[in-house]
């Protein structure tokens, strides 16, 4: 994977740990993940990927909304919510700031 | 002088309806396009020396999407032939909104770019590279603001030489449409050549409202609140502002047309004055009311704050069978019926669709307000009546809650992802507000101008034939028909005249104050104190209740007809007109024993 997006210089292949794969519905509030996949239908991952979610792309998650409702993620310079169902569609694993 | 055409794309939330108004001013209509079943907003705008048609197409996240909104757009560029598309990204968001002009690159249109709200990404320190942007697109980049006009006209100028270069209208090869080969790597080289975002984007003001708003605890408590604000609000400045024109009109008529009328025939000068005067005048009160609320509306509309709300109650909508944005819906249905039910077109799945479309109907629209503002304040005491009104809120989400509960069918299982943007907090331009203001004022009186006049004027010839009976007396034709229909209303504790009433509120709940007004004779400031003395609260609360629920007006039910069939319509029909007679008699029946 080449350095992908703008707000995360110096990502690369050492960023991503196949073996450390979450959901994105079961990660931790406030933590930086790198998307790895997204398993979703065609539709749905057009949609997520125009809103900004694509492997390689780093988030965080912000909030989660009470009740097991939506999550809110921030990915770049958009806001997103998404429902816990939706977001489980997502793989992502912890990202590491690089090395400086 | 040649005609061209230039279609108006982009994202939701980019701006772009804003600057659709900047270019076009108050001139825009909306058409029916060959083969395109949803209306388009269009508007003339003369650029150097053509006269281009800009259309203003739905939003859109990309050229695939199957949302109803989405195929509009993609239907409409494979079918119209166009001189080019004008595309409009919030500058903010470049790093996931260029996607999209790469796509529409690919189809071989000719597009210019309007990167809007600059102001808001310079603020962030997000730096675009307009020059390089245009160099690597090959197309005209150019900054703009819509909202404070920044770079409006620059854009005039360079749209008119970029039409200039492309005259003839150009029909696509729906084909292109089919593929985005390596769209993301390309994105990923384009904005890393042409954007800088600061590595740390400081906390903003949004992020610090949010951390109180959306608190998981105080959020939906904090919402209510500020619902019921809201409507604090508006009665707070409304109501003074109706009282005065209600007296202005009633000394207007006793001081000068009542004399000024006096030589007419009796009928003559009873039909003018209490029928068109009164009639008319009464739903005239609501104007100032109505004008306030709908600002209210379009501030929180604007705002962003509605997308919080469906985060925030979503979970508990699903219950229902219903979603966060259904609510959200529902919200706007406060306003009107017909635009909510409009926003539809969002969702995909059309059993929600349809679900979410059944259960508009039931919220409390301006119109019904009217009503509500006019029995409350009539009956109740002035500390009861905002309570009373927010009963009546209240009940009307319940209502809709339970029909969606009980209709959910198929909508259950037809769970549709909701992937949504949430936008930071935007407070709307006064001269945005100015603009809305009058528009909903405008709206309002071409209604009145409309079918209300008719209404009463149809209302004052049942109450007022035959000439010789006493008015709306049991021998007009109005008694006559309240006679046949008082075994359905009677046991709802509703007088077989305010069945009148309610017969013309079918058309459109406008026309119910001012019926009333016609019906008993009297204008816009006697009309309470009639009202006062002729109803207890259990009376005049089981009539509200009747008219927060019965079938919806005309104009909702054809949108209902046009947007979902013949059957979502019929059947929003029957549950509502069973649900209210149900409703009222039930409080009716144990109210009045207490």
């Amino acid at each position: 994977m080449t350095p992908s997006d703008l707000d995360l210089p110096g990502l690369d292949a050492t960023g991503l740990d196949a073996t450390g794969l979450t959901r994105l519905d079961a990660y931790p509030t406030g933590r930086c993940g790198t998307v790895v996949r997204i398993d979703a239908e065609f539709d749905l991952t057009a949609r997520m990927k125009a809103l900004g979610i694509t492997p390689g792309r780093r988030l965080r998650v912000i909030r989660r909304a009470p009740f097991r409702g939506p999550i809110q993620v921030r990915c770049g310079q958009t806001d997103l919510i998404l429902r816990r169902a939706d977001a489980s569609h997502i793989q992502v694993c912890p990202y590491i700031p690089p090395q400086e | 002088m040649s005609k061209k055409r230039l279609a108006l794309v982009g994202m939701p939330n980019t701006g772009k309806s804003t600057l659709f108004n900047r270019l076009t001013g108050a001139g825009a209509h909306v058409g029916n396009w060959p083969g395109i079943t949803v209306e388009l907003l269009s508007a003339r705008l003369l650029l150097g020396d053509s006269m281009v048609e800009l259309v203003d197409l739905p939003g859109l996240h990309n050229l695939h999407g199957f949302s109803e909104d989405e195929k509009v757009a993609r239907h409409f560029i494979e079918t119209q032939p166009v001189n080019g598309l004008l595309v409009v990204l919030n500058a903010n968001q470049l790093d996931r909104q260029l996607g999209l002009v790469l796509q529409l690159k690919d189809i071989g249109l000719p597009l210019f770019l309007a990167l809007n709200m600059a102001d808001e990404a310079a603020a962030r320190g997000i730096k675009v590279d307009a020059a390089r942007l245009s160099e690597e697109l090959d197309m005209p980049v150019h900054m703009i603001s819509a909202k404070h006009g920044q770079g409006i006209a620059q854009l005039r100028t360079e749209l008119t030489a970029w039409l200039r270069q492309h005259p003839a209208p150009i029909a696509v090869r729906s084909a292109a449409l089919e593929h985005d080969d390596q769209l993301e790597i390309r994105l990923e080289d384009l904005v890393h050549n042409t954007v800088h975002v600061p590595r740390e984007l400081p906390e903003t003001l949004t992020d610090r409202i949010d951390r109180h708003l959306l608190h998981p605890w105080l959020g939906i408590p904090l919402f209510f609140l500020l619902v019921l604000t809201v409507f604090q609000l508006v009665y707070g400045i409304g109501k003074p502002m109706q009282d005065g024109l209600a007296w202005g009109l009633g000394a207007l008529k006793s001081a000068w047309l009542a004399p000024a009328l006096a030589s007419l025939p009796a009928w003559a000068s009873s039909f003018l004055l209490d029928g068109l005067y009164d009639g008319i005048g009464t739903v005239l009160t609501f104007l100032p009311i109505i004008v306030v609320f709908f600002l209210a509306m379009a501030v929180v509309e604007d705002s962003g704050y509605l997308t919080r709300a469906a985060f925030l109650v979503d979970s508990l909508m699903a219950r229902m069978g219903l979603d966060g944005r259904a609510f959200v819906l529902q919200l706007m249905g406060f306003g009107c019926n017909v635009p909510a039910m409009l926003g539809t077109r969002v969702m995909r799945s059309r059993p929600q669709r349809i679900l979410t479309m059944i259960t508009i109907p039931f919220s409390l629209c301006s119109a019904r307000l009217q009503v509500f503002l006019f029995f409350t304040s009539a009956v109740f005491t002035p500390a009861a009546a905002p309570w009373a009104l927010f009963s009546l809120y209240v009940l009307s989400f319940l209502i809709a809650f339970l029909t969606a509960f009980i209709w959910r069918g198929p909508a259950q299982h037809a769970r549709e992802p909701m992937v949504m943007e949430m936008p930071p907090y935007r407070l709307p331009t006064l001269a945005f507000l100015v603009r809305q203001s009058w528009r909903d004022a405008t709206h309002f009186l071409r209604q009145a101008g409309g079918f209300i006049v008719l209404g009463v004027a149809l209302v004052w010839f049942l109450t007022h034939f035959p000439l010789d009976a006493v008015p709306a007396g049991p021998d007009t034709l109005a008694g006559i028909a309240a006679h046949w229909v008082e075994p359905l209303f009677s046991p709802l504790g509703i007088e077989s005249l305010l069945s009148v009433a309610l017969l013309f509120g079918f058309v459109a709940k406008e026309v119910v104050i001012g019926s009333l007004a016609v019906i008993y004779g009297a204008g816009p400031t006697e009309l309470s104190g009639v009202l006062a003395q002729r109803l207890d609260w259990v009376q005049a609360y089981s009539f509200m209740l009747f008219t927060l629920i019965y079938t919806p007006c005309l104009s909702a039910l054809a949108t209902l007809r046009r947007e979902g069939g013949v059957g979502p319509m019929l059947l929003s029909m029957a549950w509502s007109l069973a649900l209210a007679w149900t409703a009222s008699f039930a409080f009716y029946q144990i109210a009045s024993r207490w």
